[in-house]
């Protein structure tokens, strides 16, 4: 049946259908084996600190309170802004990865790390970099006022909100759809071609709907996620009174305007798990229908871009570079000069700030703290997420769709609502003032980025794969180790760059869950920050960035 | 889930808890020893380990724990540092889980002591020369006190602005439309409350706060980012804390700060000890040494304006009589300070 | 080697739909049996509970002397000692033809020097000598299959699996892999259960071949018989492309319903009932010749399609809105000539009820 297309997408529905119950059977095996373990750990990582969030929340009943004010507004802007920056993210982040992976761009190698970098920019540190940009007296804004009588537009409101967050989450994207890319056979691409549509036709009509279980995914991991930010509507959110429920969240805690802050805040985590968990049904729903590719290995062909080349190469270099040397270099001018309003000449120039930040007392803990701690979260995520995405994909069981949201839900609920879960539990569980309770808070808020990135490119693997380790005696758990496993392992290892890439400059979790006397390198920029040394906060930035970059490159050589 | 999955997964959450707290075990030892290698070096006091939780900068309270230190040996403070949301956060959290963990707290305004004090999680202490001290920061009750006056003062850009404004009403002028940056009283505390204080001031009220949200002020969520803005040009006027204005000009920011005629609110950063603490001594010697004549003369060396007469006031900054200051009645403002919000947010829509 | 055989297999989905009926087949030991039938037969079902993939709801499957399914137990498919070539290959992109030929060695614990060696005899088997630390990548598609078809052998399996192994490759290639698919099984003794649509390829390799449709079993018999003595006209239909024509039959001989086609008695083999039947007319009966009628008689078709073959030209007709096919050594006329039809022999089957 499904078998006589060849080379072609085949309806998984169809295959699932093809299925018969089993005969009823309890059959304990490592597979089982490994999903129960796989269950107790989401059971101790996730479930238990979001039940927590929802018994705090059930303590007394708040959404009254929540309901009438503000609550609404932001919970409006908050879907808002998450659905069109995962939007514009997957349309930026998928445009890029085909570029970069699909076409013959001068300079890919380059410039896929660029568009990287934001991934190591703390948000808040971009939000205040593109103030400096595009803020109301920036000096584009400035020479506009000039010219016109008015700024050109700023940064600050809803769309400032909904850049910045585009900014920031668009590399997830490209991750994933670069992932899945590289699994699309270049001959379905060459039958477009043959049936008369142009490379560049082929490359749309073909390509890119093949890629949407990837881009599907995406969207929901960053509209998910982005429900949750904190930084980026803090900082160009709230001047022009955007507010988010992640922003209301700190309202409710710093105004002290509501009688029990925290079950008020619990409530809205619990509002905002409805809302991820409305998002994940979307998400199941649209990935109903996907497709089986074949693991023909024949390597794409690169899209010459023949006479457009160089247009094409300018405009895609301007664009890359605009979102992500331009804050940089805002960063290094802040970095170089003594304090801000200094203006930018040689002779103001200075490393004290540098210097500051290199030997500022929390630099030097902060580092190793948060890079063990982003290490240690980037193999227990890899690990479970490993485990979890291969798990829910790779095989069949009820509870599959049931265990990808549990991992994907703790995405949504702000960092400061899951790190007052955490320490709420913590003295329960002795790990009050540990840095093990920050490990914690990391792996519920991150293990979802794995799951995606590993879920994404095993979706559309043909199922045959396993089928032939079993005929070849393979047990179902022996399979799963030696086929499964091993498929998902590079997606795997990616998802932990990832977590441990955005572990290495968290805020929010560690700030509040931090033992008294220790430091992470985020808490750290925070620090500087708010003790005014603003200059050496932005230089402390630049350095995490291009200490990320440069291990980003390593990483992508030695890869190669 | 069968049966048996559960019990499997419940056992593994056992097991996982076990194996967990087993490495906190072993952290949490290390700060023990260390106390105790202090004890040999000082045997004559008793020692003690307190935990400070603080909004002060982190370099200031380094230094002012490392001063401290120097004066009892014997005590070791740990801080923890975090914006005073987070301080919150990590208070009530601890509440829900059980107790408050930390023995002192240094931060916000008098507002959130009040709180507590309510809710009897405070202990009462009055430092040892409180006499010595501006009246208006130590609490009656004796809850908190006061530890440095942190008045909103106008800041601006010297580059950028050739005559400063010199009081409230000067900033209702037409000529600093949107040139102004303020923080956010739903996020400050401090300027929540100074929102308060002006609708109390009869020369100022809801006529000067409707004027001035007419001039379309920018608002920055703290005073960091206002003083930022205002040092970099970005907003070349800021209501702001006066502190961060004097740090900037210090490390060459073209930023000068202006007391208005009016007055000026304040905050005083107060201190207090919480109930539950097993060091009440220690916590007590912190909180003298904080309002103590060495630990105010930090104070005013690390740019704040102190809380007692006989250190003098930071470079750069007038004589304390020179300031004129507003101190309403503090419950009035207390009660008024909720609907103070509210106006701000319709008034700054 | 072993024997596989089926007794009342069933396999009905939880839709309702039943994928599997009714099942009796015995595979000899060393025997090879193609399973042939249209798209949805069943047949890639029935190979899936062979292998363990399916279980059947009702019926035993046993391998060799093992009862591997009985409704109730399977056994899985690891425990069974197979092995099976799977359409695309499915052959491990993470690992080179040698890990990936290796690997039902490494699982049935057989110790590392013995496997290298009983990996580069089966390399040399399929033609790969030397292929071993090649990336699967670097391969083509028929180098491809050869490794899977290494790996199914290697660990000498009881019953290989082939699930249109063949399929997915070029003509020629397939060709001679078909002709070194046979040589290697019967040399090995392997009994061999072989999935594909394609009738020349079933009745090349098979001593048996099994037709399905809807699941169940319409005939088996040896390629020969198949042809010459098809049990059904839909066997007929789909293995030789015989016509299928309804009418009733009496003493005299067959007259169509609605089509002037009538048949002596002399003509019809098969059943000889008198009243509704259909007949199965093959291709190689029907015979045409240019027509003489100058306005054509009740005999007179136009030529639809003409096709060249290397033994004969298979020609389609429409013979008064019938579709005939016919299989004609001498004549290839042009497509909308008129010929005249006339139909040596067929084969008459009780009327399906």
């Amino acid at each position: 049946m499904q078998r006589v297309l060849t080379g072609a997408a085949v309806r998984g529905r169809a295959r699932e259908g093809a299925r018969p119950v089993r005969a009823p059977r309890v059959r304990i095996d490592g597979v089982s084996l490994t999903r129960a373990l796989l269950w107790a750990a989401c059971l101790a990582l996730v479930l238990v600190p979001l039940g927590t969030i929802l018994v705090l929340a059930a303590g007394g009943n708040h959404l009254a309170t929540i309901l009438q004010g503000d609550v609404v507004e932001a919970a409006i802007n908050s879907l808002v802004s998450a659905t069109l920056s995962a939007a514009g993210a997957v349309i930026v982040g998928g445009g890029l990865a085909v570029l970069l992976d699909r076409t013959d761009l001068p300079g890919r190698r380059v410039l896929r790390l660029f568009a990287l970098s934001p991934l190591l920019v703390p948000p808040f540190v971009g939000a205040i970099a593109w103030i400096g940009i595009a803020g109301p007296t920036s000096p584009v804004n400035l020479w506009w006022r000039d010219l016109f009588g008015a700024p050109l537009g700023t940064i600050y409101g809803g769309h400032g909100v909904v850049f910045l967050l585009v900014v920031h989450s668009y590399p997830i994207a490209m991750l994933v759809v670069s992932a899945a890319l590289r699994r699309v056979p270049a001959d379905l691409e060459h039958a477009a071609r043959i049936g008369g549509a142009s490379a560049v036709r082929a490359l749309g009509t073909v390509t890119v709907p093949l890629l949407r279980p990837a881009l599907v995914s995406s969207f929901t991991l960053i509209a998910v996620s982005n429900l949750a930010d904190f930084g980026i509507p803090s900082i160009v959110g709230l001047p022009e009174r955007y507010v988010t429920l992640s922003t209301l969240v700190y309202r409710y805690i710093q105004s002290g305007t509501v009688d029990r802050p925290l079950e008020v805040v619990a409530t809205i985590g619990a509002v905002l798990l409805v809302i991820a968990l409305g998002a994940l049904v979307l998400d199941l729903l649209a990935s109903r229908r996907r497709w089986e590719l074949d693991s023909s290995a024949s390597t794409p062909q690169r899209l010459p871009l023949g006479r457009s080349r160089l247009l094409v190469a300018v405009l895609a270099w301007a664009f890359v570079l605009t979102l992500t040397l331009l804050p940089l270099l805002a960063l290094l001018s802040q970095s170089l000069l003594p304090a801000p309003g200094v203006p930018l000449a040689i002779e103001n120039l200075t490393l004290d700030n540098v210097v500051r930040a290199v030997t500022a007392k929390g630099t030097a803990t902060g580092a190793t703290t948060s890079v063990l701690l982003a290490v240690l979260a980037g193999l227990v995520c890899g690990v479970l997420g490993l485990g979890i995405g291969t798990l829910v994909t790779r095989t069949r069981a009820r509870d599959n769709g049931l265990l990808r949201a549990v991992a994907i839900l703790p995405q949504a609920v702000p960092g400061l609502v899951i790190a007052v879960a955490w320490l709420v539990l913590a003295p329960r569980i002795g790990l009050f003032n540990t840095p093990w309770l920050i490990l914690c808070a990391y792996i519920t808020s991150f293990v979802a980025l794995v799951v995606q990135a590993v879920a994404a490119p095993l979706a559309a693997t043909p199922l045959t794969v396993e089928e032939a380790a079993r005929a070849s005696g393979a047990s179902r758990f022996r399979a799963l180790l030696d086929v499964s496993f091993r498929m998902a392992v590079p997606a795997a290892l990616s998802g932990t760059v990832l977590v441990a890439l955005t572990a290495v400059r968290e805020l929010t979790l560690s700030v509040l869950l931090l033992s008294p006397g220790a430091q992470t390198l985020g808490v750290t920029i925070f620090n500087l920050q708010q003790a005014g040394a603003y200059n050496a906060a932005s230089a402390l930035s630049l350095l995490i960035t291009l200490i990320g970059l440069a291990g980003l490159g390593l990483a992508a050589r030695s890869s190669r | 889930m069968p049966r048996l999955a559960r019990t499997t997964a419940l056992s593994a959450f056992a097991l996982s808890t076990v194996l967990l707290a087993g490495c906190s075990g072993a952290a949490n030892s290390a700060p023990e020893s260390s106390t105790a290698t202090s004890t040999e070096a000082d045997a004559a006091a008793e020692p003690a380990t307190i935990t400070l939780y603080t909004s002060e900068p982190q370099e200031k309270a380094d230094a002012l724990v490392a001063a401290f230190t120097e004066e009892h040996p014997e005590i070791t403070v740990e801080v923890f540092r975090a914006g005073t949301g987070d301080l919150t956060a990590r208070i009530e959290s601890e509440r829900t889980a059980g107790a408050v963990q930390a023995d002192v707290l240094l931060a916000a305004d008098a507002g959130t002591f009040e709180d507590y004090a309510a809710e009897e999680l405070l202990l009462a202490y009055t430092p040892k020369d409180a006499d010595a001290l501006n009246p208006d920061v130590v609490d009656p009750e004796g809850f908190y006190t006061g530890t440095r006056i942190i008045p909103t003062v106008i800041a601006y850009n010297t580059a950028a602005i050739e005559k400063a404004p010199t009081s409230w009403a000067d900033l209702t002028d037409a000529e600093y439309a949107g040139k102004i940056v303020m923080p956010n009283p739903d996020v400050s505390g401090a300027a929540a409350y100074n929102s308060a204080v002006w609708l109390a001031e009869p020369a100022l009220g809801e006529s000067w706060l409707t004027d001035l949200a007419a001039n379309e002020p920018v608002i920055a969520d703290s005073n960091g980012p206002v003083s930022q803005a205002v040092a970099s040009g970005t907003q070349p006027v800021g209501i702001v804390v006066d502190y961060l204005v004097r740090e900037l000009a210090a490390q060459g920011s073209p930023i000068a700060v202006s007391y208005p005629s009016e007055g000026v609110p304040y905050v005083s950063q107060p201190a207090g000890i919480f109930a539950d603490t097993e060091e009440p001594e220690a916590s007590q010697a912190f909180v003298d040494f904080l309002v103590g004549k060495a630990g105010q003369e930090l104070a005013v060396e690390q740019s704040y304006l102190p809380v007692r007469s006989d250190v003098g006031t930071p470079e750069g900054a007038p004589a304390m009589d020179e300031i004129t200051v507003l101190s309403p009645d503090l419950e009035k403002i207390r009660s008024t300070q909720d609907d103070a919000v509210a106006t701000f947010n319709s008034l700054f829509q | 080697m072993a024997s596989v055989s089926l007794d009342s297999v069933s396999l009905r989905y939880p839709s309702g739909a039943m994928g599997l009926a009714d099942i009796d087949l015995r595979v000899g030991d060393g025997e090879f049996v193609a399973l042939l039938g249209p798209s949805g037969s069943g047949k890639t079902t029935l190979l899936r509970t062979v292998a363990g993939f399916l279980a059947p709801t009702a019926g035993v499957v046993r391998i060799g002397p093992d009862v591997v399914a009985d409704g109730k137990t399977v056994v899985p498919p690891e425990s069974r000692g197979l092995g099976m070539v799977f359409q695309q290959h499915a052959v491990w992109p993470h690992w080179n033809v040698g890990r990936n030929v290796e690997y039902p060695l490494r699982r049935a614990g057989m110790p590392r020097a013995q496997r290298a060696a009983r990996v580069a005899e089966v390399l040399d088997l399929v033609g790969l000598d030397g292929y071993a630390r090649r990336d699967p990548a670097t391969l083509s598609g028929g180098q491809r299959q050869r490794v899977a078809l290494a790996r199914a052998i290697v660990g000498e399996p009881r019953v290989l699996l082939l699930d249109e192994a063949l399929s997915a490759l070029d003509e020629p290639l397939r060709d001679r892999l078909r002709i070194e698919l046979q040589a290697l099984t019967r040399r090995m003794g392997l009994t061999v259960l072989h999935v594909t649509h394609d009738r020349d390829e079933a009745l090349a390799l098979a001593d048996r071949v099994v037709v399905l449709d809807g699941g169940r079993i319409q005939q088996v018999a040896t390629p020969a018989e198949l042809v010459e003595r098809p049990a059904t006209a839909l066997v007929a239909r789909f293995v030789s492309d015989a016509t299928r024509v309804i009418g009733s039959r009496d003493a005299s001989g067959f007259a169509a319903d609605g089509h002037p086609l009538r048949l002596p008695a002399s003509g019809l083999q098969g059943a000889r009932e008198h009243g509704a039947c259909e007949i199965a007319i093959l291709p190689g009966d029907v015979e045409i010749e240019p027509t003489r009628a100058e306005s054509g008689s009740a005999a007179t078709a136009t030529v639809v399609s003409s096709l060249f073959g290397r033994d004969g030209n298979d020609v389609l007709l429409d013979w008064a809105g019938m579709t005939v096919r016919c299989h004609s050594r001498t004549q290839r006329p042009a497509v909308g000539a008129r010929v005249d039809v006339a139909v040596r022999r067929a084969v008459a089957y009780a009327a399906a009820r």
